[in-house]
Formats: C-alpha cells, structure tokens, sequence
C-alpha cells in the first residue's frame, strides 16, 4: 500500500475560515471549513513547507491517518467532501503541477472538511452536508474529532475502469430497432430515420470495398458510431430548426416550412443587410461567433450560448463550463479573438415553490435556492479568474424553471481587422497539409455525452458523465497563448472545443480542406484507461483545435511550453474527403465527410398555430388583488422577486477588469442608479477614442402563456429600448437570437410538442419582421430544444416543461464622449412617458410581473403594432444624443410606477404623478403594464419647450420631482402616495 | 510623443489578468511599459535590472486555487525574488496591486512590522466590487505625492482582509498609505495600502489603474497619479544614479 502524506491548512483563528449555518431541524449548528490535500509522495514534505507560508495558517503534515486532537481546538463532529475520482479538481491539480515541477512527482486529492463544535449525530452531519456537497460528483464521509478524521472509506486517485475491449464492432446487419437500442444505451439520441440511414450507407457497396481496401471491417466501429450520433445530434446539427415543418393553421390552412433557420432567421439578416445597406456585417452564421466593424481599428465578435442541463445538476460546474464554452467560442473566432465582455442571463424557479407546493415539487431535484446560488457562484469564478469583466445580465424567477434552469451565457470579443501578415483577422486559412493541433487540459472521462445528452429530456437517470467542472485558469494560459500565437501569425486556423470534442473541432476545421487524417494515442490524457472512443467525443474542457503549418510547428511549440500550455500535434489536414482517426497505429474510425456532415436525413416534423392553446402549469397559485390596496401593491411589486435590486449577486462580478468598463449595471454611491444597458470603451481594446459598444439583452417567457409572437415583440423591443436609453446608434444595432423551447416535437409522450412547435414558428416570423423593421441583423444565435422535465413528486408522476423563451442580445455602437443616467437628479424637474403610439394606448397586464403575482380581470392580451418604430426609436435616440432630455428609463418589468421609484432611489427624489392623460386605462394598467415602446424621461425645466416640439407625438405629460419623499400617484378620484424610502429598502432587501 | 526613459515591466502570465490596463496606466504617462511573462524570467529571457519600474498586477494567480498568491510567490521566490531585492535596494520602485499586494506581502517585502499579516478572505467571504473612499497617509512615499487626503478606488477582491491572527499590539503603523473609510472587508486597522521603510515599494488591495482613460465618472479624482508619480521618481533616481556614477 502506498504511504501517503496528508497536508492540512489550519487557521490560527478559526473566524477566518470559511463557514456556514445549517438548518437541523429545530437546531442550528456552525461548520468551519479546513483545507486538506493528500499527497501519494512522502518526499513532498520540504516542498510543502516551503509554498504554505501564510501566517495566519498553520501547516500540519502527517504520515499516519491519526491526526494530533489539539490542532480542531473545540471541534467534536464533521463530515468531508471530495471530488469523485475522475472529476476535475484544481486545487489538487494545481499542487500536482508544482510538486511534479519541484521532481516530486505526485497525484494530489484535495478534501474539504467541515467542522462542528457539536456534538451531532450521523444524520444530522449528512444533512448538514446538503448545504455543500453534490451527490453527483462528490464523495461524503462523516466523523467524529476524537475518534479518526482522517480515516478514508475510498482513496482512489484517479477513476478505475471497467476492463473491456479497447474497440468495439457493431453489426451493420443489425435491425433498425436494434440500432435505437444501442442508441438508448449509450445515450446516443439517434431516432429512428437517423438510425435507418446509417444502415443504409453501411450497406453500400462502395463504401464496404472502401473500408475492405483499408483493412476495416465492414461493421461499424463505436468510435464511428459515436461520431456519427455527436455530430448528428440536436445540440450539434440544429434538426428542428433545419427540418421541413408543416404549419397548420386554425383557419385549415397548411403553411410549409423549409427550414426555420434558412427561411426566417439567416434570412432576415440578408434581408435587412439589403434594406437597410449594412456595411459592416463581416462574417455571419458560419463562424462560432458573427463578426461585425463597429471601429476603424477592431472588428467585434458577440455570442450567446446555454448551458441548462448540466446547470440543472450540478449548478456550479454546469455556469462554470458554460462560461469559459463560451469564451472560447470567441476565442475561436476568426482567427482568434481576446473575450472583453461576459454576459448571463439566468431563469430559475421561484424561491419558495418546494415550500409552497411540497406535493407538486419533484422528488430528489434541487431547491431552486441551491441552483441560484451554485450558478452565481459559477459565474464570479469564470468570469473573475478569466480576468473577463461580467457586465450585463439578469434573473428571472417564473415556476416553470423549476424544472430547468435556463443558464445563458455571452461573450464579446475584439479582434484585428488584420493580422500581422496582412491576412482578414475574421477569416481562417488552413491548408491540406497543416497540421492538427490541440492545445489545452488532458482528455478525462468527464463531458461525455454532453451534446447528446442536451438532446434529451432531463430525468432521474440523466448521465452523471456529461457533468464536469471547469478550469478557468488553465483556460487563461492557454487564452494568453492563443492571442500572442495569433499576433506571432503561428497558426492558419483556430476553432473551440466544446460539444463532442474533438469529433465537431477536427471534424468541422476538416471540412475546410475536406479531410483530414490523425491518431487518437497522440492525446494527452488525465489518467490512463480510456478508450479510443472516449478520447475522441470527450469534452474535456479548455482545449482547442488549431491547424499550424509544418514549417511553424517548433516555433509555435515553443511558445506554447514558455507560456505552459500542453499541446500535442494529433496529424494533419487532408484533401481525402475523409475523417481518418487510428489508435495506436490502428484505423478506428473512416468515414466520409459529406456523409458525416450531410448525410443526416431531414426532420418532417407537424406544428399547429398556438393561437387558443393554453400551456399546462404545474404551479399555478395566485393572490387576489382585490385583497390589496394600491399602496399595499405598490410595495408588494417593488419588493418581488423580479423586480428588486440584483446588486447582491452582480457586486460579486469582477465588472471592471481590463479597464474598459464605462457603465455597468448598478452605479452611484448607493448603486441605486440601474442602468439598463453596459457599455464598454473600445480605446483600451485599440479602437477608436471615443468609441464604445453597448450591450443589452431582452427576455419575457410570461407572456408565452398568452402569445408566442408577442413574447417576441416584448423581449427583442425591450432589448432595443435598454440600447437606446445609452445613446446607441440604431444604424450600427446587431443581434443574437436564442431559442430555449420545451420539446416542440409531437409523440405519446409529449402530446402538445405540436402547439409548442407552432409557437416556434410563430416566433421566428415575429422575429423576421421586426428585424426588418428596426433594421437590426441577427449576426449569431443558438437553440436549446429539449427543456422538460419527467419525475416524480409526491402526488405521482410530473412533467415540468420550461414556457417558451426567446432571449434577444443586442450589440450597438456608442460613445464615451457622453454618460447617460436612469436616475432623476433634482434638477429633472418635469418627467414624462414617451411612447410610440400615445394617441392610441393599449396596455395590458397580461404578461406582467403582476399577471405572475395576482390574479386581474386586465388580461387581455393585444399584439403591438410595431410599424414605425425605427422611424420614433430614430427620434429618441437623436434628442437623447442632443441632450433634450438626459434622464431616462426604459418601463420593462414592474410596470411604469416600479421603473418611476426605481429613478428616484439613488437621489432620494420625491415625484408628482397625474394619469389624467391615461384616464382611458385602468389605473392598475397605467401602474403595473408592461407595454413596449415606452420610456420613463426626465426633462429639465429649461428643455421642456424643445422636448415638447422635437417629441412632438411621442410623449404625454405625467408629473414633476419633488424634494420631498414620497411619490404622490392620481388618477381621477384615485390618490395614495408611496413612502421613497420604504420602496427603496424593500427593492434593496436583503436576499437570503 | 517623445518617450521618456523610464522602463516598466508589468507582469503577466499563470492567471494574472489586469496587466494590460496597469501597462496602459503608466504607457499614458509617456513610458514604454512592457508586458513581461514570469516564464520569461524563470527561463532568464528577460533581467529585472533592465527595468526601472515594477508593477505585479492583479487576477488569480494560479486560479488562487491553494490560496491567493501561494504558488506565484512561490515561484517568484525560486527565479527572481534575488533580482527584485536588489531592485529595491537599488530604491526603485515596485507596486503590487490586488494579487500582487497578496504576492509581495507573501515575500515579506514590506519590512518586520507586517511579517505576521497576511491577506485572507474578507469577512462576508464574498468578492467585492466596489468603490472604496480611501484615505491617504500624505507624504509617507513618493507614490502618492500631491495625493489629495480622500480618494476614490474601486476594490475587486475576494481576499483582501489585511489580517493577523498574532498579537499586533506592538507593531508600527507609519507605513500605512491607505485606509479604508468604508472598512468593508474587516482589515485590520482598516488598512487598504502599505509601504516598506523606504517606501519605493507599495502594496494595495483597490485597484487605481481601472479607470485608465479618466472617463469614468464614478470617480471624482484619479487615482492615476500614482503611477505619474512613480514615472517622475524614476527619473529623478536615474538622474542621481548617473551623477553617482
């Protein structure tokens, strides 16, 4: 047996360390957390000595599993955590790499332990443990101070695996039933036309003398089965969006579909490039990210990714991996891009459901509390350690996403218009004959599956091998490497990978050259034992592919091992119209790269126009709000969950990084300033002085319930409103589209995915006209299909299906020669609602967060007519940029009364408000709708006469600021007033 | 724009992140400030002593994975940790912001009187990112000459609690540069910033290079004098160095 040696990190003074309370019941009890790392190389010691030198720690080393008493102090009880073998573990990790450096070779594992000064029982420590630890990819043990902590149940380093054959042959006589069989069992997500087709190319003749030429056999491998089912998966290939629909509308009439993607999305882009004459688009849809020229020096590149799934299992890891995934899109952009701005949306199920509805929640998921707070941890470490600055976002809280959180992330990044050797610094230029790089982290067993098992349902036996943990500082060495390599021209082509690993990264550079040739033995590994195919689909993180000329490859070397970046050549690109993969020395994998890329059979798929259909809820409680007064609404709204300041979860975003942050999303002294878009200075990125782009996203999944093509109007209008609100140009706007769907596929199983499909189509059309309305083309955009739920609760069987959830982020040109301001200053005196169509004012509640919280009789729902919107966004936009008005906030969720408090906090102003002018609409509609095209606008005294006369038509009168402290609201015989500071003390309230 | 002849290598590399705007903090003074990898020195590619001014940036260093600035002070006291001595004792200047402040208090660069302190996790265990008021303690170095008594920094930091689990009541407090008026990490003392004795060397948590442009309006002052005032240090030290020679 080995001798191991075990390092503990003591604090001196245990107020130090990190700590948390757990719930036992009726009791409470503190755990302190103590670092430990067992290290299998008794010669570590003198090293260790040496690197723990903090004073306000105590270094203990140990040879023995019996640890001296004295060092816990007062501790009795506690439990430890540690990664499962297999599961990224940087800490460990990262001692490793300096012991193997010191010539102490050594595999490390870190543990956590938490330490009580109670004396608890076994199941109080397990439940304790709830708070820190993921059953999916950690270990547990509990033990008593006194006794033994160090006794270790398992100590196993690295995972063991199972000894079966290293490669594996599947007959292509088998049935197509047979093959979908297998297709279950591995989690390969092929249906039944997939599977057909498969068998079918197998049978050919060419292609079985082909592969009797080469020496193969003519079954097929599990490395070219498993290709096949990574790259033809959902998550890989866009199917629904690419497949032939058949619309049938409510009226008998059938429309036909082509491909959403081609007929509505891509097309509108060229559309709008023709309408509008665009410039600037650089690359678009082809890329992993659209390139636009919004600078003379730079070019910009933008994209939004989702990360639900593994979010949904383990939070932390699943935000993390969904960052630096998306990072590293941009960093594989073009030829390279330096990632400057991060993004996150996040939708999650509202706090209080399990308490709420303890009989509806499903068995053994995760509180939506221990996903909001594993996620956000996910993002201040993949942003932060990135050194990526994180500076826009949200958080929506709706019931639904209790089934499944929506995880977005984005990324912006900057690029040379040229490279240094004259070339476009957005195209790519490998050549037959470069060769096939991968630079990065070893390939572990960890992100198995990851694309296929995106395209299936979340369930109680989803894959524990798609989870993995992220590695944001392996990742920044190699993200420094990558930009100097480019700078140095050290490479002809660059590309992430992510979903199916090496199978899409070399897989589709190969289509470049049409082939390419390499040897799977050539990876470098985590740890011994996996398998040919394994290597090939991991999605092990922080690695990219790249294609380096021969004459190149020392020095590109060389450079990668002075900045520590592991890079292995694998082979090299061909022109064989084949992908070519052996393993040591054997062919394991040959297959044709337009059947690998063009030979999935198209999708037939049913929609149904939504129109009439009512999406299922599971939790559908709500408060009467005849039970409340005004004043009592008011407070209640300001105070909910999407309504109030996210400040507690965006202060712990490094914004500021890189030095180039000119607003973010909470400013002022008390960071009640919201702003509703971020802007970044280009000058710091070698742009232009001034220059700058704002960044803003729109989402409304409520108003799915009652309109799909309204939802679309609701997120992409708002989005476009938090642009302008910061002097954005509407000639330079582009935007992301991304689709996250419940199943819109019709089965036994799933007997509304017909309306739901419908509901996508009527989106995209939705989508379609108001690109070409405000002249904004979508330059990049994803689509997450398969976001249900299937378990148990305690009433039986449950389906959660997420509602339908169009996000739209907006990129824009602006300038830093100007700050803009949601929040009144004194001198605002008089404030007014601008809007596109105030002769003829329409709201409603429907949608709102007010629809969410309580029950109305308001709820009709009536689409906006969005003609002439450019045209008015044109005006606002250029009297905002003239300095008419300087003072403004979009009215988005919450309604105009929460967006007016919301203007008043950071100053303590006071505010006069009339609707006289609105006394057609309800009161409650005038208070709490959520309408497009409208703003909240401050107008100094000695502007108003030209506001009124530029404006004219847009705008109605509503009141002043006051130096008082509180807002006065009338409305005919109606009149409360609302308390500043109490509004402001319950937006600002404390989250947990 | 004719460059003045002061030398600045701002250091970069193993998860170090703000080194381009602390390069462009001082680069708007007129410098040349060049963006130096540790493995440049670790592989001798690049001599310290070339260099006038010191700067160790902020990020995570070795993701802070076995603490804030472990491994990098490890590795700095392995390949240059002899060169940056001599730097000092030569008096110019050095500054560690953020994770360098962690790094250069972890090689006890700042003199006996903070020996026992280290830089742990603030108190609410949570990173912070925000606009501290700052007072200065004008005139104790050259780094914040004609430093007005308040000023505005934005703190990043996670682990930025100035911290001794020791006794302190004996220890000096006249090196203390900035101090936190907010102490919203708990510092002792509410400390923010020190110096060593000699005061060429300068360690602080809030980061004064963010706002590189002066466009920020969030901060009333900028706080990029302290990086003039190192520039025209430098040349005044290069000056005597030359009459001494």
């Amino acid at each position: 047996m080995h001798n191991y040696l075990i390092a503990e990190l003591v604090p001196k003074d245990f107020s130090i360390a990190s700590n948390f309370e757990a719930s036992l019941g009726n009791k409470k009890s503190k755990f302190f957390e103590v670092k430990q790392y067992i290290v299998d190389n008794i010669e570590a010691e003198n090293v260790l000595k040496d690197l723990f030198v903090d004073p306000n720690y105590d270094l203990s080393i140990s040879y023995s599993s019996q640890k001296p008493q004295s060092l816990y102090g007062n501790f009795k009880t506690g439990f430890k955590i540690s990664y499962k073998p297999g599961v990224t573990d940087n800490s460990a990790r990262i001692l490793s790499e300096v012991l193997n450096e010191e010539n102490v070779p050594s595999s490390v594992k870190s543990f956590s332990l938490y330490l009580s000064q109670d004396d608890l029982a076994e199941d109080e420590l397990l439940m304790a443990s709830e708070n820190v630890y993921n059953k999916l990819i950690q270990n547990t043990q509990t033990f008593l101070v006194a006794e033994n902590p160090n006794k270790n149940d398992e100590l196993d380093f690295i995972p063991h695996f199972e000894d079966s054959k290293i490669l594996e042959y599947f007959s292509r006589e088998m049935t197509i039933s047979e093959l979908l069989d297998i297709s279950d069992e591995r989690c390969l997500a092929l249906n039944e036309e997939e599977a057909k087709a498969i068998l079918e190319y197998y049978n050919r003749e060419d292609f079985e003398s082909k592969r009797k030429e080469l020496g193969l056999s003519a079954d097929m491998t599990d490395v070219e089965l498993e290709v096949l089912s990574q790259t033809w998966s959902e998550h890989c290939k866009h199917k629904i969006f690419n497949a032939e629909i058949n619309y049938q509308k409510n009226n008998g009439e059938n429309k036909k579909v082509n491909s959403l993607f081609k007929d509505y999305i891509k097309k509108s882009t060229k559309d709008v490039e023709e309408k509008f004459q665009i410039p600037w688009l650089k690359s678009v849809f082809h890329d992993n990210a659209g390139v636009v020229r919004f600078d003379k020096n730079v070019d910009l590149c933008i994209k939004v990714e989702t990360h639900n799934s593994p979010s949904a299992l383990d939070p932390y890891g699943g935000a993390l991996t969904g960052i630096l995934g998306v990072n590293r899109d941009i960093l594989g952009t073009g030829m390279g891009a330096k990632p400057i701005a991060n993004v996150n949306m996040l939708c999650f199920g509202d706090l209080d459901i399990p308490v709420k509805y303890p009989h509806l929640f499903p068995l053994g998921h995760l509180h939506p509390e221990v996903i909001l707070k594993g996620v956000h941890k996910g993002i201040v470490d993949g942003g932060n350690k990135s050194g990526i600055p994180t500076v826009n976002g949200s958080i929506t809280f709706d019931s639904d996403f209790s089934g499944k959180p929506l995880v977005y992330c984005g990324t912006v990044g900057v690029m040379p218009q040229s490279l240094n050797n004259g070339k476009d610094g957005f195209g790519k230029f490998t050549q037959a004959g470069d060769l096939a790089v991968v630079i990065g982290g070893g390939v572990g067993a960890d992100g198995i599956h990851g694309a296929t098992f995106s395209s299936l349902d979340l369930n109680e036996s989803s894959p524990l091998s798609a989870v993995q943990i992220g590695d944001a500082f392996t990742q920044k060495r190699v993200s420094d490497f990558v930009i100097e390599a480019r700078n140095r021209c050290l490479f002809t082509g660059i590309t992430d990978n992510g979903a199916g690993g090496l199978s899409s990264s070399l897989g589709e550079m190969a289509e470049k050259t049409n082939g390419i040739k390499f040897d799977l033995s050539k990876c470098t590994l985590k740890y011994p034992g996996l398998k040919p195919w394994e290597i090939m689909i991991s999605e092990s993180q922080e690695r990219m592919s790249l294609s380096v000329a021969p004459d190149q490859i020392d020095e590109f070397l060389k450079l990668a091992s002075q900045y520590s970046v592991d890079a292995q050549v694998l082979g090299e690109f061909t022109s064989s119209g084949n992908l070519e993969v052996t393993y040591q020395g054997e062919l394991v994998c040959f297959l044709p790269l337009n059947f690998l890329h063009d030979g999935l059979p198209k999708m037939k798929l049913e929609a149904r126009e939504s129109h009439g259909y009512q999406i299922e809820q599971v939790f559908a409680e709500k408060e009467n709000a005849a039970d409340f007064n005004y004043e009592e609404l008011v407070y209640k709204m300001i105070g909910s969950s999407n309504i109030k300041s996210r400040d507690h979860f965006v202060s712990q975003y490094d914004q500021l990084v890189q030095g180039a942050t000119f607003t973010r999303p909470y400013e002022g002294k008390n960071r009640s300033v919201t702003q509703n878009s971020s802007v970044i200075s280009l000058r710091a990125h070698g742009g232009e002085e001034d220059n700058a782009i704002s960044i803003a996203h729109g989402l409304n999944p409520k108003m799915s319930f009652y309109n799909a093509k309204e939802m679309t109007i609701r997120s992409f209008d708002e989005a476009y409103r938090n642009l302008i609100t910061n002097g954005s140009s509407p000639e330079y706007t582009c935007g992301l589209d991304n689709f996250c769907w419940p199943d819109p596929i019709k089965s036994e199983k799933n007997k509304d995915g017909d309306f739901k499909l419908g509901m996508l189509v009527e989106t995209c059309e939705s989508l379609y006209d108001l690109c070409l309305e405000y002249g904004v083309p979508l330059v990049s955009g994803k689509d997450s299909m398969k976001n249900d739920y299937r378990g148990k609760n305690k009433n039986g069987d449950v389906k959660i299906s997420i509602k339908p959830t169009l996000l739209v982020t907006l990129m824009s040109k602006c300038s830093t020669k100007k700050k803009f301001s949601s929040s009144f200053s004194l001198d605002n005196s008089k404030f007014y609602l601008v809007s596109k169509d105030v002769e003829k004012l329409n709201w409603s509640l429907a949608g709102s967060e007010f629809d969410r919280l309580f029950k109305s009789d308001n709820c009709k729902v009536s689409t906006s007519d969005i003609s002439g919107a450019r045209r008015y966004y044109e005006r606002v936009s250029s009297s905002l940029n003239n300095g008419v008005f300087n003072t403004m906030h979009d009215i988005s969720e919450g309604g105009l009364i929460t967006t007016l408090l919301e203007m008043c906090f950071e100053n303590k102003v006071g505010a006069k408000i009339s609707f006289d002018h609105m006394k057609d609409q309800d009161l409650l509609i005038n208070l709490f709708a959520e309408s497009s095209f409208s703003f909240l606008c401050g107008v100094n005294e000695d502007n108003v006469s030209q506001f009124e006369n530029e404006m004219e038509g847009y705008f109605i009168k509503l009141g002043q600021t006051t130096g008082g402290q509180s807002v006065e609201i009338k409305q005919g015989a109606d009149e409360f007033s609302i308390d500043v500071q109490k509004a402001s003390d319950l937006w600002s309230k404390k989250w947990f | 724009m004719v460059l003045k002849n002061v030398k600045v290598c701002v250091l970069a590399g193993d998860g170090l992140n703000c080194e381009q705007e602390t390069a462009q903090a001082f680069s708007k003074f007129g410098v040349k400030s060049e963006i130096v990898h540790i493995n440049s020195f670790v592989n001798d590619e690049a001599n310290l002593l070339d260099f006038d001014i010191f700067a160790l940036p902020g990020g995570f260093s070795f993701g802070d994975e076995l603490g804030s600035s472990i491994v990098l002070s490890y590795k700095i006291k392995k390949y240059l940790l002899t060169d940056l001595e001599k730097f000092i004792q030569l008096g110019r200047p050095v500054v560690g912001i953020c994770n360098g402040f962690q790094t250069l208090l972890s090689l006890k660069l700042f003199g006996n009187d903070f020996s026992n302190f280290g830089l742990v996790a603030n108190r609410d265990h949570q990173f912070h990112n925000e606009i501290s008021k700052l007072t200065v303690n004008q005139g104790r170095t050259f780094w914040t000459k004609d430093c007005p008594h308040s000023l505005n920094m934005i703190s990043r930091h996670g682990e930025g609690r100035f911290y001794s689990s020791l006794e302190t009541g004996t220890i000096s407090l006249e090196n203390v540069v900035f101090r936190y008026e907010n102490n919203f990490n708990g510092s002792f003392d509410s400390i923010a910033g020190i110096c060593n004795d000699q005061g060429n060397v300068l360690g602080l948590m809030p980061h004064p290079e963010v706002d590189i442009f002066d466009d920020n309006i969030e901060s009333t002052i900028s706080p990029s004098l302290i990086f003039k005032n190192a520039i025209d240090y430098s040349l005044e030290l290069k000056n005597t160095e030359r009459e001494v020679l």
